[in-house]
């Protein structure tokens, strides 16, 4: 266990340098000079010459790589001249409304993929199980912008049952003192009834969108496993010790089937990140993705190129915890005497 | 014996088949299948692998899913008719009056559950007012029963720590927990190794012997059946072809399918006779003769008219130690030689 | 068991996808107006007769830049399926047959590749390469060379040890011909499917790349920099800018992903699907 856990972490550690490394490549290939690039095009020729000599942009190839990761690591990730703020500053701020999103996206994947592979697998019928595989053709075809966009089309301007895209409150919405960043839990903490129903109002279509890919994928996945699960004896024998089948498939087959879908939670998380890039925007809502969007809207790269690398390390980070979490949970690695698969 | 005759059965088949929709069309697995178990009666059903038998112990207790349906017929539990009962019914049969011992122990349990929460789930699932910490002694309890060693440390094992042998006694453990009337035991010790299996074996017939149950016993292993069971009921194709008391049976088969199987196996009383494997496959169930489902591979009747025509009807036999059943058009004729043959 | 309507949805995926492929090759040869062509008298024109997917706000013919948005996509999609291919099958196969020193750099390489999201890694190629729709298939590319390469690794480790390609290796046969006679036909179903779906993957990608301004640029007639063009005027009333790129984007990758998914079917007689129970 501990063996593949220490394994584990020496590989996700050398990915992380590899992508990096791809990440400073890129970033020196991109044409003109970087300096000029941070500083914008109206900075003076002097603070040009300064920011090179600080970036190390006059040392050789390998000094400057790790002066950049260096700042990197240190939470210096460069200088947005379209907003005339720190990236970190910009990106920490607009942090809480995507990972909100990023919850309730994958809150609605998770229940909604599991609820399909269920009925599909328990009922077995052609019909229930063509139409919810048809739903995930659709969930892992369609652009979810468009998607985006078109539930607009449908629920605001068609039926004004939801918010249209005006980010995460209306504007009458007095927003809840700041407490986790997370307008439904900040609200809640506040007792403010209205804007806690208003938030969920403005979440449920980017949420929907977001997290319709993920369900998608995860709902294939589940099912796969489950189909294979539920042929295993033990399923008969549990029912045939006096649970329905109903019983057997919920608290045998599906905890079961979940260990193999728990590593895949890594690639889940990865779908998420980048599909806030592409949601977001549609929905104006003020997340890490939508100033992704705005930089390259404003040719402004550098919000960009540190997302671009903070997405590897999270999208690593996280790949790494589940697989050592599905490694704890599964007894038959947990509990194995001196690790090695 | 230890049945009585006077005394209601506690297990009545009647007529059961059990089709399964194929791209083929329907095909039946189970062809109008009837036996009876009284209380306390330990039944075998034999045949080879694909013959039906474990699809018929599944019917019995309404474990057949889709696209799989029991077509026809009847299972009486104490004059109950379970086919077609809802599961939220059959639920409180399973796993209480009726348990099921399964043939593959090493994934008959849930690899990510320990023993003990499966074994305290299935009492408390049936006696819904015993407490957490009572279920927990009891489950010690079952585990000393069936022998397996420093039980109350072992409860918190999960599977995969557990040997094939140990497995079993799980599940027989699991199978006694609410003291059931009956137990359907699919294969148990086939896939164990040899002195494993005498160890279960042995360990089943004290259990069922203490407790009184009655097993309806599924193998394909008749050295098995001579050691534990009062009748046999031999089955091909789906069909029930020859029933009747396991000492009769043994010794005197009278369905050629039954002398065949019985040649087939090695037997330390017939050294220096050759082993003799049945010719040809059992037939396809898709595609099934339109006379005797055996015909084809009978050394006593191929070929025979009658044989490749007529589908037999049973017929009753007198034998020492009661009356037989079997579905041969020559059943009368070779039981009248086998016991001139056993006379001389 | 056969599901019912399982050839039918795959007769569904081939018509969709013929269609596509012959809209995209002879559309816009036969649609007597351009994808730039502009026409200051009608902007904004609800889909008619004349313009059956409507204009946009400087009076481009929608179904015009429809069609040779196919054909981009198309384009790319096959494009990026080539290039993964090459390169991802090619690094896999050095890496199956390599020693232990070759699979490690090469598998560590392809680790730093796939330590990103696909389409962020696609996204940091354009910011670096330059925006523009050639970086987007390039970024594309190189995000899918990694579910080329893991895959004809695994594949190939996995014939390898298969007793046919023992024997031959046991009696001398060069390493060129084990490679070129044994190894790569017998990965070529799991590599077609595959291929398959990263063309679903690239159409779907190029779209999200040109959504967000890092692909083609507006107003190049490329289905997702189309639905960043129709989005302003979606909510206002002229909905069909937006809609019909979105429609082709969803037809394509749905038809891509059914074929593989067929394919993978047939190829694999064991998959659940095929089984009677």
């Amino acid at each position: 266990m501990l063996r593949l856990i220490s394994g584990r972490i020496v590989t996700s550690l050398i990915s992380l340098v590899g992508a990096s490394l791809i990440a400073f490549v890129l970033l020196r290939l991109t044409p003109g000079d970087p300096a000029r690039l941070f500083l914008g095009q109206f900075a003076g020729e002097d603070a040009v010459q300064a920011l090179r000599a600080e970036l190390g942009l006059n040392g050789s190839i390998l000094s400057q790589y790790w002066i950049y990761m260096g700042r990197f690591l240190s939470g210096d990730w460069g200088f947005s001249y379209s907003t005339g703020q720190s990236v970190a500053g910009l990106l920490l701020a607009r942090f809480p409304a995507t990972v909100e999103l990023g919850l309730f996206a994958f809150f609605f994947a998770f229940v909604a993929a599991v609820s399909c592979a269920l009925v599909s697998v328990y009922r077995r019928g052609p019909v229930s199980d063509g139409g919810v595989r048809a739903l995930s053709f659709f969930a892992q075809g369609v652009p979810p912008f468009w998607f985006g966009l078109m539930m607009l089309l449908v629920f605001f301007e068609g039926f004004g049952w939801l918010p249209g895209p005006e980010g995460r409150l209306g504007l009458r919405i007095i927003p809840p003192p700041t407490v986790t960043g997370l307008l439904t839990v900040d609200s809640l903490l506040a007792g403010d009834w209205t804007a806690f129903k208003d938030a969920i109002r403005h979440l449920i279509l980017p949420a929907v969108t977001l997290g319709l890919m993920p369900f998608g994928f995860l709902y294939r996945l589940l099912r796969a496993n489950l189909e294979g699960i539920t042929r295993e004896p033990f399923i008969t024998v549990a029912r045939g010790r006096g649970l329905t089948r109903w019983a057997a498939y919920v608290r045998h087959a599906l905890p079961n089937a979940f260990l193999p879908t728990l590593t895949a939670a890594g690639l889940l998380f990865g779908q998420l990140l980048a599909g806030s890039v592409l949601v977001e925007r549609v929905f104006v809502w003020p997340g890490a993705g939508a100033l992704v969007t705005d930089g390259v809207l404003k040719q402004d790269f550098s919000v960009v190129q540190a997302f671009i690398l903070l997405s590897a390390f999270i999208y690593v980070l996280t790949s790494l915890v589940v697989d050592i979490l599905a490694a704890m949970l599964d007894p038959r690695v947990a509990q194995s005497q001196g690790g090695g698969r | 014996m230890s049945s009585t005759t006077n005394q209601p059965p506690l297990l009545e088949v009647r007529g059961l088949t059990t089709e399964f929709a194929t791209r083929a069309g329907a095909v039946a697995a189970v062809r109008d299948v009837s036996l009876t178990v009284r209380r306390s009666e330990k039944v075998a059903i034999v045949g080879e692998s694909g013959c039906g038998k474990s699809t018929l112990a599944l019917s019995i207790l309404g474990l057949i899913d889709k696209p799989g349906r029991i077509a026809s017929g009847q299972v009486l539990l104490e004059g109950r008719d379970l086919v077609g009962l809802s599961e939220s019914a059959m639920k409180t049969i399973r796993g209480k009056t009726v348990s099921l011992i399964f043939q593959d122990p090493m994934g008959a349990l849930d690899p990510i559950k320990t023993v003990g929460a499966q074994i305290i789930d299935t009492l408390r699932r049936h006696q819904p007012g015993l407490s957490h910490k009572a279920a927990r002694a009891r489950a010690v309890e079952l585990l000393r029963e069936v022998e397996v060693p420093a039980a109350e440390r072992r409860l918190d094992d999960y599977p995969h720590h557990y040997s094939g042998g140990m497995r079993q006694r799980v599940m027989i453990a699991i199978a006694l927990a609410n003291a059931p009337d009956l137990i359907i035991a699919d294969e148990p010790t086939t896939a164990l190794d040899v002195t494993t299996q005498a160890q279960v074996l042995a360990l089943l017939e004290r259990v069922v012997a203490d407790h009184g149950v009655a097993v309806l016993l599924i193998t394909h292993n008749l050295g098995v059946v001579a050691e534990f069971c009062d009748v046999v009921q031999v089955m091909y194709a789906g069909r029930i072809v020859e029933r009747g008391p396991t000492e009769a049976i043994l010794a005197r088969p009278t369905h050629p399918y039954t002398q065949a199987l019985l040649e087939s196996i090695p037997d330390p009383a017939r050294i220096g006779t050759r082993l003799r494997a049945i010719p040809g496959m059992p037939p396809d169930l898709s595609a099934m003769p339109s006379g005797c489902a055996f015909e084809p591979r009978c050394f006593f009747g191929h070929g025979r008219e009658i044989c490749r025509t007529r589908q037999p009807a049973p017929v009753e036999i007198e034998t020492t130690s009661g009356p037989s059943q079997v579905e041969c058009h020559f059943a009368t004729e070779r039981a009248a030689r086998a016991s001139e043959v056993a006379a001389s | 068991m056969r599901r019912i309507g399982d050839d039918k949805t795959f007769a569904l995926a081939v018509l969709i996808a013929a269609l596509l492929i012959v809209g995209a090759l002879l559309g816009p040869l036969v649609w007597p107006l351009g994808p730039l062509d502009m026409d200051f008298g009608a902007p904004l024109a609800a889909p008619s007769f004349a313009h059956p997917m409507g204009t946009d706000s400087n009076g481009r013919d929608v179904f015009a830049r429809f069609l040779t948005g196919a054909r981009i996509s198309l384009a790319v999609g096959a494009i990026v399926v080539l290039a993964g291919l090459v390169v991802g099958g090619a690094i896999g196969v050095a890496a199956g047959i390599g020693g232990r020193v070759v699979d490690t750099i090469l598998m560590r390489l392809i680790d730093a590749l796939a330590a990103f999201p696909p389409l962020i890694l696609a996204m940091a190629v354009t910011v670096g390469l330059g925006v523009g729709l050639k970086t987007a298939a390039i970024g594309i590319a190189l995000s899918s060379v990694p579910f080329f390469a893991r895959l004809m690794r695994g594949d190939i480790l996995r014939i390898r040890t298969l007793p046919f390609v023992e024997a031959s290796v046991a009696m001398g046969a060069k390493r060129g011909r084990i490679i070129a006679r044994h190894l790569l036909p017998h990965t070529a179903p799991t590599m077609l499917v595959q291929c398959a779906s990263v063309f679903g993957y690239a159409i779907l990608t190029l779209a999200g790349l040109g959504f967000i301004g890092l692909g083609a640029q507006i107003p190049e007639p490329e289905w997702g920099a189309m639905i960043t063009d129709g989005m302003q005027y979606a909510l206002t009333g002229q909905w069909w800018l937006a809609l019909f790129p979105g429609l082709g984007v969803l037809l394509a990758v749905i038809a891509a992903n059914l074929l593989a998914d067929r394919l993978e079917e047939s190829l694999n007689p064991r998959s659940a699907r095929n089984q009677v129970r």
